[in-house]
């Protein structure tokens, strides 16, 4: 059995196929948060009533996964990130036994042959502790795990028409991933700590879109600003609005990061001992770049990096969530194999 | 002591010469080229680096296209590569036993179409006119039977990359593709006897107008070694193994199938100007008697020495063998007899039938699967064997999964498997250990008490003269506060890129 677990700052997403002859790709996708309500009887009960999935915690009821965003509307303090900026939390065991949860919902039960299970680690700060974290987790469900880059399996998942070379960027709601592959082996990568939770974060920020709880605390509320930022409306390049154009000019200023960092990759000796002058493709992929203008906001920071000429083409893939995932089904399909056959691999 | 300094001298030119010959290497080039083969041959240095454009320039490629390139032994594709007949320089090299199917952009009608064909370690090159375009005319035509369902794994190489596919018997081949017999169980036994039927079958004159040219082929690279006359040949490429008695005999009894000649040529690398390679060149059908035979000028006195010694020796071992070989080995004897093809066929399927249906999956020939336009080849020579007798179609069980998984881990790349989202089954309650911090970063802070304006005891001398604050200023201040908090998350995130 061979799955693949996305660990993703918004959602956590599995896929894997029971069988290899025509069956589907079985895909699970949960929201990588939870929402904390009291722990009283009323509450238990109204869960309980509507089926809820939830975790009594100490004095709390907290409600993960997709429950999460539905039943927001009983508490007034937004949900809290089961990854908290990126990476998984030392301090909040609820959420270290969430992800627990999680995993033990989305993995199938392994088969008698061997089990592998690729995933990626998300964040960029404490990135070899969470993988070890999300290493232990996936063992534990009798899996082998192997930790592998977004950005290279999302060449092996839409790279297959220019012979997985090129450019791939995934964006994330934490951070954002550029590598350049040639022949579906990445020559060079890097993590920027921008994704699209800080343009969420500054929008709300700068227009005030708060919510305020029982104490009258105040909270970004960055499920109306998802909401708001998720309508087809929004374009990059013809911005309506202070709040539009803020929303470009955040979209410029992390677009500006990556395009920063390709022509750091471009130039390294590495990569162009590999590719030499050859004009790459650019495939984006990831939730923020399902947005109208996406493609032509960032060839206009490769042109202002002075990069537009090894620039063929910047495309944006039709299933930006659930790219990475395919993507590291084909990673594990392929280590399967070269284990396999080890002296193909070789 | 005259003697021995006479004897030393000759002993160690011919010893440098051959350790010099000792590394032999094999490309092949197909597709778009005038002269597409499989160039054999040894390196006049040890690890020489073989070029890509010299080879395709030699092969005779016209104008500009995409080399794909299928390294030798996983047949992976090792990427494509621009070439240009107008090229000077291009630094791509070649491993030993590279595969290099070379498409122009635009293709030339004058050029042949063809396919490559690797059964074992051999490569044939078969134009797509003399099988119609459809590997089930050949395999039928030779006496394999293939059936409508069977899959034959192929590389496809257009458009710049190499594909995996699997092809139904009776499916167009296009021009380029690279066609993997092993797999249809045409190897057996070590890759002999199934080859060796395939090869027999097509020599029969019955089926000979099926596939002429690739008569020549075979009737040249049989036995795995593309030896074409052992006379001509081993006078110009001294690293060309020894022509096998089943060869020989062959060629002096199939008279019919002329054995082409083979010339030796030297590739200069632009890089090394004074150093040579020799790559044997196959010499085009018509021209009988190649005279552009080049020999390499970097040692004529050695290489003299070491044809001489050479061809003396190979004359010694070929008679030798040739005895042994006729007197033990009469079923080979039999593969070479061309008037005998049929009934030996027959008899050795009928005798190794039963000991192969214990272990190899077996499909009889349903001639209601086969397609119309082959009806006419039912009573060919290769369809009257018994229909007790059982015929081999898959020979490894294996074979057949492993092309299946290409082709899965092939819809999965393409993204043609359909994608089924389904809802989790989280565990309804559970009890966690500890409380939750709930959503920390998204708190704001509440505003912090207003501080009390500094008190003076100045008021005396500040009467009058207190100074007031321009309406300009002011408003250049609201500017900038203004300023400052759009550009906040900038600096946030510049911040950020420093730390």
């Amino acid at each position: 059995m061979i799955a693949a677990i996305d660990f993703g700052c918004f959602a956590i997403r599995s896929a894997f196929r029971q069988d290899t002859d025509g069956a589907p790709i079985t895909v699970y996708s949960e929201r990588s948060e939870y929402i904390v309500l009291p722990n009283t009887e009323r509450y238990r009960q109204l869960l309980d009533t509507h089926t809820v999935p939830h975790a009594e915690c100490e004095d709390t009821v907290a409600v993960y996964g997709n429950q999460a965003s539905q039943m927001r509307w009983l508490s007034r303090i937004p949900s809290a990130e089961i990854f908290n900026s990126g990476f998984v939390p030392s301090d909040d065991p609820p959420a270290r036994q969430m992800l627990d949860l999680i995993c033990a919902a989305i993995l199938p039960p392994p088969d008698a042959a061997s089990n592998l299970c690729v995933f990626t680690v998300p964040g960029t700060e404490s990135r070899a502790k969470s993988q070890k974290f999300l290493s232990r987790l996936i063992r534990m469900r009798g899996y082998e795990p192997l930790a592998v880059s977004a950005a290279e399996v999302a060449m092996l998942a839409e790279g297959s028409d220019s012979s997985f070379s090129g450019i791939s960027v995934v964006i994330g709601a934490e951070t954002s991933e550029v590598s350049i592959s040639r022949l579906g082996v990445s020559s060079s990568s890097v993590i920027i700590p921008v994704g699209a939770a800080w343009i969420d974060i500054e929008l709300a920020r700068q227009f005030n879109i708060h919510v305020f709880d029982e104490t009258g605390n105040a909270w970004l509320d960055l499920e109306m600003v998802r909401e708001w930022k998720h309508s087809t409306e929004r374009n990059l390049r013809n911005s309506v609005g202070e709040r539009e154009r803020f929303l470009s000019r955040m979209y410029r200023a992390m677009l500006d990061r990556i395009a920063q960092a390709a022509h750091q990759l471009l130039s390294q000796p590495n990569v162009q001992s590999d590719l030499g002058t050859e004009r790459l493709n650019v495939i984006c992929c990831g939730g923020p770049t399902h947005i109208a203008g996406f493609a032509s906001a960032l060839t206009e920071r490769f042109v202002d990096q002075d990069i537009a000429e090894r620039i063929q083409s910047v495309r944006t893939v039709d299933q930006p969530e659930l790219t990475v995932v395919r993507g590291l089904l084909i990673s594990g399909e392929l280590e399967a194999r070269c284990r396999r056959h080890p002296g193909a691999a070789a | 002591m005259e003697r021995l300094t006479s004897l030393l001298i000759p002993a160690l030119l011919i010893c440098s010469v051959c350790k010099a010959h000792g590394q032999t290497f094999r490309f092949t080039i197909a597709g778009d080229v005038t002269n597409a083969d499989t160039w054999e041959g040894s390196y006049a240095i040890p690890d020489e680096p073989v070029y890509l454009l010299d080879l395709l320039k030699k092969a005779g490629v016209q104008g500009e296209g995409q080399a794909v390139i299928l390294s030798d032994e996983s047949l992976q594709s090792a990427g494509s590569r621009c070439i240009s007949a107008q090229m000077s320089a291009n630094r791509e090299q070649l491993k030993n036993g590279d595969i290099v199917i070379f498409h122009l952009i635009s293709h030339d009608s004058r050029l042949t179409e063809h396919i490559v064909i690797i059964v074992g370690s051999q490569r044939h090159i078969v134009p797509l006119a003399e099988i119609d375009s459809r590997l089930g005319n050949l395999l039928t035509a030779a006496g394999v039977p293939v059936s409508a369902n069977h899959t034959i794994p192929i590389i496809r190489t257009e458009n710049g990359r190499a594909e995996d596919r699997s092809v139904k018997p009776w499916e167009v081949l296009r021009h380029g593709d690279v066609v993997l017999l092993d797999h249809l169980g045409i190897l057996d036994n070590g890759g002999r006897v199934r080859v060796n039927q395939l090869f027999r079958s097509v020599l029969d004159p019955e089926t000979r107008s099926v596939s002429k040219h690739f008569i020549q082929t075979v009737a040249e690279e049989r036995d795995c070694q593309p030896v074409a006359s052992a006379k001509k040949a081993s006078e110009f490429n001294l690293n060309l193994s020894a022509l096998s008695s089943r060869d020989s005999s062959l060629a002096t009894e199939t008279s019919g199938i002329p054995i082409l000649p083979a010339a030796a040529e030297s590739i200069i690398s632009p890089d090394h100007p004074g150093q040579s390679q020799h790559v044997r060149t196959p010499v085009p059908h018509s021209d009988p008697n190649p005279d552009h035979v080049k020999i390499s000028a970097a040692a004529p006195v050695w290489n003299g020495i070491f044809i001489f010694g050479l061809l003396g020796s190979v004359a010694l071992i070929l008679t030798g063998w040739l005895k042994t070989h006729r007197e033990s080995s009469p079923v080979e004897t039999q593969t070479t007899d061309s008037q005998f093809d049929l009934q030996s066929l027959q008899e050795i399927s009928a005798t190794q039938a039963p000991d192969m249906s214990a272990s190899i999956t077996h499909d009889t020939v349903d001639s209601a699967s086969r397609p119309p336009e082959l009806t006419t080849q039912e009573g060919s020579p290769s369809d009257q064997s018994p229909p007790s007798a059982p015929v081999t179609d898959k020979a490894d069980p294996d074979d057949k999964p492993s092309s299946k998984v290409v082709n899965d881990l092939e819809d999965l790349i393409r993204n043609r498997i359909p994608i089924d989202i389904q809802q989790a089954d989280l565990p309804l309650r559970v009890t966690l250990f500890g409380r939750p911090l709930g959503p920390r970063r998204l708190r704001i802070d509440a505003p912090h008490t207003r501080i009390d304006t500094p008190k003076f005891a100045t008021v005396s001398r500040t009467e009058g003269t207190s100074p007031q604050k321009s309406s300009s200023t002011s408003s250049l201040d609201q500017e900038r506060r203004d300023g400052m908090s759009l550009d906040r998350a900038l600096n946030s995130l510049n911040e950020q890129g420093l730390s």
